[in-house]
């Protein structure tokens, strides 16, 4: 009956399918363009990344300030009533507090560069030379020495002084890095070891030289020290007079020029005032229950890998005189920490005993040297070097979000190491991977009379035990400028040598990395966009203020774009919504006064109320399906043609989303054409009539 | 003549009834009406939302520069000469005219050089163009002695600032040797929770015998002055032979120094910002003519079922253009009062409405009206014979 009407009057019923259509369609645009602000938000938000790194972590404790109690957790507070918080306090409290998305715990490790070279810290430049940065793997050395003076220390504290001094004479470098090979040297070195090495097992003193022998060495060569100055340049042609920063390095003629005297001659008597050259053979310890007992800068525990550590045995009370608890020995299964030879080095590494030095020590020691560093991350933007603008992208491109998901083997390197290489955007970076082991080391920098003191976190040797035996390709994608000294007082610097990839890349190494707390570059914590406030409140009313500092690339700046976008969103929806509301109102209503007097007629010839439902609804059912779809698909055709013309692709429209926006409509609407349907054929017959 | 007044002057009042008699009918209308104004002030309050929240952006952003070598090295190692602070202050005009007016293109140069000094023994000059130059001066209190500020710093005047704590008059006599220098500063302020032994002086303070040697600093910052004309502000200052676009590629000359734009994150954000402000004006004319639509079909099918009694009219001897008015009358009363009721739901919202909202509104009664006007025509233009007959 119904259809018949609509057949026989085809205008009205098109265009009461085309009112809906219209009206679907409208609704439809409101939701998607909801649905592309809420990804061009998520695509702003994306934009940036809102870090907090911990600082202020050592406790105020001062001659004049003490504390007067002190917690389970190691917090303190002191006669003020100030309660200064221990880490493991702010790390309970940052599980709770508000804001926080995640910990990106990033994991430093390092790798063989088969074709690259090493860039030590004095590679480009001599005089950006730290020793500090060199910790570990470059300044590996093997060398030639011949011990001339054995010296016991008359101010010997166990804590903080050796008992004895070694003067070694230089004879050779067995194996160093090119970048130490300057013309400027001593002949004359001091070589500290780790001083449990100077008592033998009933704790008595013993050397472990000899005056007048020679050895094969193994250790750290430790450069001079250089301090930053001013030199005067004459004028030239082009640039006036001026005065010139300088970084002095502390040459014995540098300071032959400076005290007058020739620390050759006298070897001890500038010791404390200018570091002379050392050779470092300092190794942790392990202890009896193969845990390690010596901790670094940070009090964490160095880790031990085979032939980088001594073992130690424990001291009785009886032969502690000396304090020192234990007494320490180069392990039966490692390499040698030093050899005794005579006549010419060279013949002693073909002989047997020289066999672990050529075919071992040395190749190790050359691999150390052509290494980098490798920082494993899930966000470089999110690193504080780059937070704080100290380290920016100069070319190419940052890693992107996909790249991290996916794992791809991308990684950006900096301008320097690049450079040092001749490495560009686009070339192959081989990256022999090791599993992750580093410690926190202490360095300063002299600026004229100011002492700069800050943490540095460094790669362990690489060792045969170590290696995870996966080689991968990295394709450089971008290249970062980094600080020549990165002096972040808390921790979070990396030199340029730093290889920085995706964590994904190569879960190997991050399934091999312990869960670390403590290593700050290591650890970011990112918060919600805009959450600053909320989270360094929570900190303050928990006791630990101040003890965070935040980047936001400037989210704050764009807080209000942000929010009106999110208005317009939510506006946009809510138009679309009543527009469909007052559309589908007028659609029905201009339907069924249509149907109206029929479906009394058909009621009047004795149709039943649920029969003329039926036909009423199968009659209007085409209709708001044919309307609903049009409307999603001219909305959807409409929004993505104009998207598609003037704007983005990232806003084309969200077909699934329409689908779904259109069967919900067809859905509502069905149920109250339903029930109007219902209400209509119910109607009492004789109404009109009364009328 | 009479009877015509008459049947005129009772129009209004029969549009009246009309609507009355069909509450439902009428309301929807007005809604709809409601709706489009509505809509219209609202897309239109978006726009201008939008865009005052993007123009808010651009002036809160603060663009940061770094100076680094041509190879966009060695930012915290630079051996950069004071002439190129001056040059970025807009003093150096007269060494080259590309250097005028840089001053416009850069702000907040900061820049310092510490010199230790030889007396007062342990401490050290250093030369500060502004206070947020040092770090060490973070959450410092200076306080200034009347008549001076911190814009004495960035001039050459022979003044100084000292730690709350150091013991000094009015003067301080500093000396070092390297480079020599004797000069007695007259001090103009006190530091408080700075470093105890810094005592800082304007960056362009000559030396002790009166003239202004240069000397390098290790690393310069500064700031685009206007961030809505950065492009501008960039092009200025890389059109000067002495700051380029650093490359990892490039060759030192010695003369050019690099200046990195940390300006990635805000361009990119922008961009988003943008094409949104430029869909939003978009979706404008697209849901006008939606709602347009929508405003002419429901006028017309609401008044399609009045077609017996627009007969009824004629019938009764009214003529048409008297039932095409009556018509119009009816849906312009509808849209006005609907449009009213919409302006006024725009307005209890805190929308914003200016004159490009109303003509959106005014487009969308329009639309309304043009909706009811075709059906009316249709009705009164037809045979009411035929009109009749076909409702019964």
């Amino acid at each position: 009956m119904f259809h018949k009407q609509n057949a026989r009057q085809p205008l009205a019923a098109a265009l009461l399918a085309l009112l809906l259509a219209l009206t679907s369609a409208f609704s439809c645009i409101g939701l998607s363009g909801w649905a592309s602000f809420r990804r061009q938000l998520a695509a702003l938000d994306a934009q940036y990344t809102t870090v907090a790194y911990s600082m202020n972590n050592r406790s105020p404790i001062a001659y004049n300030y003490m504390p007067v109690e002190e917690y389970e957790d190691g917090s303190q507070l002191f006669l003020d009533g100030v309660i200064w918080a221990s880490p493991e306090r702010v790390e309970r409290l940052v599980k709770n507090a508000p804001g926080v998305l995640r910990r990106d715990a990033n994991v430093l490790t390092a790798a063989h560069t088969p074709n690259q070279k090493g860039m030590s810290s004095g590679a480009a430049d001599p005089l950006t030379y730290a020793a500090v940065y060199d910790e570990g793997r470059y300044a590996q050395t093997v060398a030639a020495m011949r011990c001339l003076e054995v010296v016991e220390n008359p101010n010997f504290n166990w804590a903080w002084q050796e008992y004895y001094f070694f003067w070694f004479e230089w004879i050779d470098p067995v194996c160093r890095i090119d970048a130490y090979d300057l013309p400027e040297h001593s002949t004359i070195f001091m070589v500290k070891c780790n001083q449990r090495m100077c008592v033998d097992e009933e704790g008595n003193p013993r050397p472990p030289f000899e005056e007048g022998k020679t050895y094969l060495m193994r250790g750290n060569f430790v450069d001079f020290d250089s301090e930053y100055w001013m030199r005067r340049v004459e004028a030239t042609e082009d640039e006036p007079e001026h005065m010139e920063n300088y970084w002095y390095r502390h040459t014995q003629d540098y300071v032959a020029s400076l005290t007058g005297m020739d620390p050759n001659q006298d070897p001890a008597s500038h010791r404390n005032d200018f570091p002379w050259q050392e050779f470092d053979m300092f190794l942790p310890l392990r202890g009896e229950d193969g845990a390690s007992l010596s901790q670094d800068s940070i009090s964490h525990p160095y880790p031990l890998t085979a032939n980088f550590y001594l073992d130690a045995t424990e001291l009785s009370e009886e032969n502690n005189s000396l304090g020192l608890t234990w007494a320490a020995s180069v392990p039966e299964d490692s390499w040698p920490l030093f050899t005794e030879y005579e006549g010419d080095w060279r013949d002693f590494l073909d002989t047997e005993e020289g066999r672990v030095w050529r075919d071992e020590i040395i190749p190790n020691c050359e691999l150390n040297h052509n290494s980098v560093p490798v920082l494993f991350t899930d966000n470089v933007q999110s690193l504080s070097q780059f937070c704080q603008e100290e380290s920016a992208l100069l070319e190419g491109r940052f890693i992107t979000q996909e790249e991290y998901d996916r794992g791809d083997a991308v990684c950006m390197v900096s301008a320097d190491y690049a450079l040092y290489n001749g490495l560009q955007v686009g070339d192959t970076l081989t990256l022999e991977l090791y599993k992750p082991a580093y410690a926190t080391s202490s360095g300063y920098f002299q600026m004229m009379a100011t002492y700069t003191y800050f943490y540095y976190t460094y790669c362990m040797p690489l060792a045969e035990s170590n290696r995870l035996n996966i080689t991968k390709d990295y394709t450089i994608v971008g290249l970062y400028t980094a600080p020549v000294r990165p002096m972040d007082p808390d921790g979070h610097g990396f030199r340029g040598d730093t290889v920085l990839a995706p964590k994904a890349s190569a879960p190997e190494v991050v399934n091999a990395a312990e869960e670390d707390n403590v290593t700050p570059l290591l650890n970011t914590l990112v918060l919600k966009n805009g959450s600053i406030e909320e989270f360094e409140t929570y900190m303050a009313e928990n006791g630990a203020a101040n003890r965070f500092r935040y980047y936001d690339y400037g989210y704050s700046e764009m807080k209000e774009s942000v929010e009106a976008m999110e208005d317009s969103a939510l506006r946009l929806a809510l138009l679309g919504g009543a527009a469909f509301l007052i559309g589908a109102a007028v659609f029905l209503l201009a339907s069924f006064a249509r149907m109206s007097p029929s479906a009394r007629g058909l009621r009047l010839l004795g149709a039943s109320p649920r029969k003329v439902t039926g036909e009423m609804l199968s009659a209007l059912l085409p209709l708001m399906a044919a309307g609903v779809l049009a409307g999603g698909i001219l909305g959807g055709l409409l929004y993505g043609k104009v998207c598609e013309a003037v704007l983005s692709q990232t806003l084309a429209p969200d077909w699934p989303g329409l689908a779904v926006c259109a069967a919900l409509q067809l859905a509502a609407l069905g149920a109250v054409a339903a029930v109007w349907a219902a209400l209509t054929a119910r109607r009492g017959l004789m109404r009109r009539k009364q009328e | 003549m009479g009877e015509k007044k008459g049947v005129l002057g009772y129009l209004p009042l029969l549009s009246l009834r009309v609507l009355l008699r069909r509450p439902g009918a009428s309301l929807l209308l007005a809604a709809v009406a409601a709706l489009g104004v509505y809509a219209g002030c609202g897309l239109h309050s978006l726009v201008i939302q939008q865009q005052r929240a993007i123009e808010e952006t651009i002036q809160n952003t603060v663009i940061h520069c770094t100076v680094t070598d041509v190879r966009g090295m060695n930012a915290d190692n630079l051996n950069l000469l004071s002439p190129y602070v001056e040059m970025l202050l807009g003093r150096k005009a007269d060494r080259d005219p590309s250097l005028a007016d840089m001053d416009q293109a850069v702000a907040n140069v900061k820049a310092k050089a510490d010199w230790e000094l030889a007396r007062p023994f342990g401490f050290t000059l250093c030369r500060l163009l502004t206070l947020a130059s040092d770090d060490r001066l973070d959450g410092a209190q200076v306080t200034f002695e009347p008549g001076w500020s911190e814009e004495n710093l960035l001039w050459d005047e022979m003044v100084c600032l000292v730690p709350e704590g150091m013991d000094a008059g009015e003067y301080v006599e500093v000396m070092m040797t390297q480079p020599e220098m004797h000069a007695s500063l007259r001090v103009v302020g006190r530091i408080s929770g700075g470093p105890e032994d810094v005592i800082y002086c304007p960056f362009f303070m000559p030396n002790g015998d009166g003239m202004s040697h240069a000397f390098t600093i290790r690393s310069c910052t500064f700031d685009i002055r206007d961030t809505a004309r950065l492009e501008e502000c960039k092009e200025k200052l890389f059109s000067t032979p002495f700051f380029a676009v650093p490359s990892v590629n490039a060759t030192p000359d010695g003369f050019a120094v690099g200046v990195l734009v940390h300006d990635e994150v805000y361009l990119n954000s922008l961009e988003e910002l943008r094409s949104n402000l430029d869909m939003l004006g978009l979706l404008q004319p697209l849901l006008l003519i939606l709602m347009g639509g929508i405003s002419f079909f429901a006028g017309y099918l609401v008044n399609r079922r009045r077609k017996r009694e627009f007969a009824v009219m004629r019938c009764l001897g009214m003529r048409r253009r008297a039932i095409f008015g009556q018509v119009l009358g009816e849906q312009l009363a509808l849209g006005l009062a609907g449009g009213a009721l919409g302006l006024c739901a725009a307005l209890v919202t805190g929308m914003e409405i200016r004159s490009g909202g109303l003509a959106f509104s005014g487009a969308v009664v329009g639309m309304f009206l043009l909706g009811a006007a075709v059906c009316a025509a249709i009705a009164a233009s037809g045979s009411v014979m035929k009109l009749m007959k076909t409702e019964e």
